[in-house]
Order: C-alpha cells, then structure tokens, then sequence
C-alpha cells in the first residue's frame, strides 16, 4: 500500500502499515478484524487523498468578469515588441544632458529650481551653478536609468506624470526618493 | 511564531516539470542588458541572492505590472475613458508603455534537482502545519509579504534551489513565480534572449493583481 509519495515522510507510520499488512496467523477473529479494519482505514484515507489530489488549498483569488477576459488575451499576447530607439549620448554638459536625456523643456527644468526659463538655458554656456549641481547631476542619472526603457519623451512623461509628479517632488527635496523609484527598474522582484 | 523547520524538510523537492524560465530586464542607456542581475533583499522571496523568475512570460510582465502602478497608471491609452468587458478586445493588444519602460524578456533554462513546489496541495498541507499563513502569497508589501520572507531565509537551511509558488500578480490558475535562490544559480543551463525590447499588453495589465488600492482607474474593476 502506497499513502506517501516519493520523498515525502510521516514519522512511524510507514511502521504502522507494515505492521497491520503483515499476516499473522496467531491473531485471534476480534485481532484479525481490528487489523483490517485499520487497513480499511488507511486505504480510505489514501482515496481520500487521491480524490483531493489536485484541489489546492489556496485558490487564485480573481473571478471577475474583465479580468478573467483579460487573462485569455494575455495569455495569447502578453508582450508588445518594440524597436529600440538609439538612445542619446552624454555630452558632458550637464544641463544639455538632462534637456537632452530627461526630454524636458528649459521651463520645466527651471521649474525644479524656481528660476526663470531663460536662467535654465543659459546653464548650457555658464554651467550649472554649484549649488543646484547636485539635483541636476541626479536628474541626468535617473535619465539615463530610465531613458532606453522609454526615450527622452517618455522620461519626461515619468518625471511629469502624477499629482504631485516626480519633477514636484524632486524640487521639494525628495531626490533619493524618486532616485529609488528609477532604481527599481534595474531588476524584476515578485512583489 | 517561527515556522516549524521540521515539517518544512518533509515538503517534496524535485526536478522540475518545467525547465524554461522568463524574466524580463531592464534596458540601459548603453551595453547589454543583464538577466541575471539582482538587488539583494528586495521582493517577496528575499535571500543575498534572489533571481526572480516566472514559469511563463505572461507571469514575468504581470508582476512588472504590479511593482510599477503608477507607471500604468500614467500610461493610459484611453484618456481617462477606461476599460470595460466590452471595450477591453480592442485595446487588449496595445502596449502600455507611455511612462513604463521597456524591458528586454530572456528565457532561462534551469535544470533543478532540488525544487520545491510549493503549489502542490502536499506542500500547502505542510507548509500550513509548519505554521506559513497561505495567504501570505498574496499579501501585499505593506503586510511585509506574510511569512513569505521567514520561509525566504529558511531557503538555504532546506536546500531548496529554487520554489514554485503562487504569484500575487497573476491570480489565475496558470502561471506561477519560480525564484532562484544561490544554491540555483549553478543549475543554470542557458540563457536566450526573446525579445531584445517589449512592453506588456493592455490585457496583460488588465489581468493583473496589483496591492491594495494600487490599481490603475483606467483598467477598471
């Protein structure tokens, strides 16, 4: 009689089946039966068993309707394929390169700071000034995170997008918070 | 409570039915993408070394789907007019990709011995008696993922390669999550590339299961 699968073990009662599989003449009618009758036990359970095979425990939890309608054209189309765009390159001027990379204007980027549009362009031939470098150099890295995935046009859509969006939050001080957000993109965790 | 690392040494491991994996990868600005990268202890499953894996594509992009809500959310194609059952046939084949990037898919061949498939109704029993919370497959981020990141560290103690679990994305009967954990890594066969550039469908994010109050309006319910 076979209760377990292969690789699996419940202390003591392989023991037990042996035990009231093996004839043994000396038992008395009432042993005999105690002893099929345990027999008769083990094999319903084991139908038991085989009967609920395949039934799990825990169940997909959607039914509705639109997702279950979702699901079968998913299953025949999940993906889009795409042509990659050549992304652009890194000039080595900062604010070019978050114009460029981050496909956002001279205005949204002076938005950032609170200066004038005209502030903002003009950093392409002054240079950023010290102090704001270090919220530009962290919007050109999460541009270039981001910017194969989705080109320029699309980073700027990322940056813009939402209430309050990224780019809001980024002039509010939450730099390493929406550079997470970009971070998570590098790998594919089960959530 | 801690879980019952006796009765979890009892659930079957194995080599596994399939062999073909799906992953999608992040794009970057210039070389190749890398499929086998990891952020160590992020996700559900999380050990020093967690790759996450699913046993279909649809499963890879769905759970993409679920980490970046806001990001479909802001990748509406209907302008705020939204899917229903009636509307859904015509979009379903769009790519949601305004403000979610695109990624690479890689298909990876493992060759386990030591699987565990936690799917199996003998290893749900088990993990129940070991004290695992089934639900906790599917709870969200904010409930810390149930006793998904306990059995997670349990992982290399048991031997386990790799598991087969439920997949709080894809809450449909097919399709499972399959992360790789270190002693994994060298059951590696072969890595190939599928698409070298992709988005997920408008129906494969539809289908999705996103966490609590995260899903985006324009899907509909």
């Amino acid at each position: 009689m076979t209760v377990l699968t292969e690789k699996t073990s419940r202390a003591g009662l392989e023991f037990q089946l042996w035990r009231h599989e093996v004839a043994d003449l000396d038992q008395t009618g009432w042993e005999l039966g105690h002893t099929y009758q345990v027999i008769a036990i083990a094999s319903a359970a084991q139908v038991i068993r085989e009967k609920v095979r395949g039934l799990r425990l825990i169940e997909p939890l959607i039914t509705d309707e639109l997702s279950a309608q979702a699901a079968a054209l998913a299953r025949e189309q999940p993906q889009v394929a795409s042509v990659a765009l050549p992304p652009p390159r890194l000039s080595g001027n900062l604010a070019e390169d978050v114009h460029d990379v981050c496909g956002l204007t001279w205005d949204q980027i002076a938005g950032v700071f609170g200066v004038s549009e005209r502030a903002a362009a003009g950093w392409r031939a002054q240079g950023v000034p010290r102090h704001r470098q270090e919220v530009m150099e962290a919007l050109r890295a999460i541009g270039v995170l981001l910017v194969a995935g989705l080109g320029p046009e699309g980073v700027a859509r990322w940056l813009t997008a939402g209430d309050p969006s990224r780019l809001e939050r980024l002039r509010d001080g939450e730099v390493e918070a929406i550079a997470a957000e970009a971070r998570s993109y590098l790998d594919a965790p089960a959530t | 409570m801690a879980l019952d690392i006796a009765v979890l040494r009892q659930i079957p491991v194995g080599t596994a039915d399939e062999r073909l994996f799906y992953r999608t990868v992040h794009l970057p600005l210039s070389g190749e993408p890398n499929p086998l990268y990891v952020s160590p202890t992020t996700g559900r499953w999380p050990t020093g070394w967690t790759l996450y894996t699913a046993t279909t594509a649809t499963v890879a992009w769905a759970e993409y789907c679920r980490n970046h809500p806001a990001d479909v959310a802001a990748s509406d194609v209907t302008g705020g007019v939204g899917l229903s059952t009636a509307t859904l046939p015509a979009f379903a084949a769009l790519e949601v990709s305004k403000s979610l990037p695109r990624r690479a898919l890689y298909e990876l061949r493992f060759e386990f011995e030591a699987l565990a498939d936690l799917t199996s109704p003998w290893a749900e029993e088990l993990l129940l008696r070991s004290g695992f919370d089934l639900g906790s497959f599917y709870a969200d981020a904010a409930m810390g993922y149930g006793d998904c990141p306990e059995l997670a560290g349990l992982t290399q103690q048991l031997g386990w390669e790799a598991i087969r679990v439920p997949s709080a994305a894809w809450q449909h009967p097919d399709g499972f999550c399959a992360p790789v954990f270190e002693a994994g890594r060298q059951r590696l066969i072969s890595i190939a590339s599928v698409l070298p550039s992709a988005s997920p469908t408008v129906a494969t994010a539809v289908a999705t299961a996103y966490a609590a109050g995260e899903r985006p309006a324009w899907l509909g319910h």
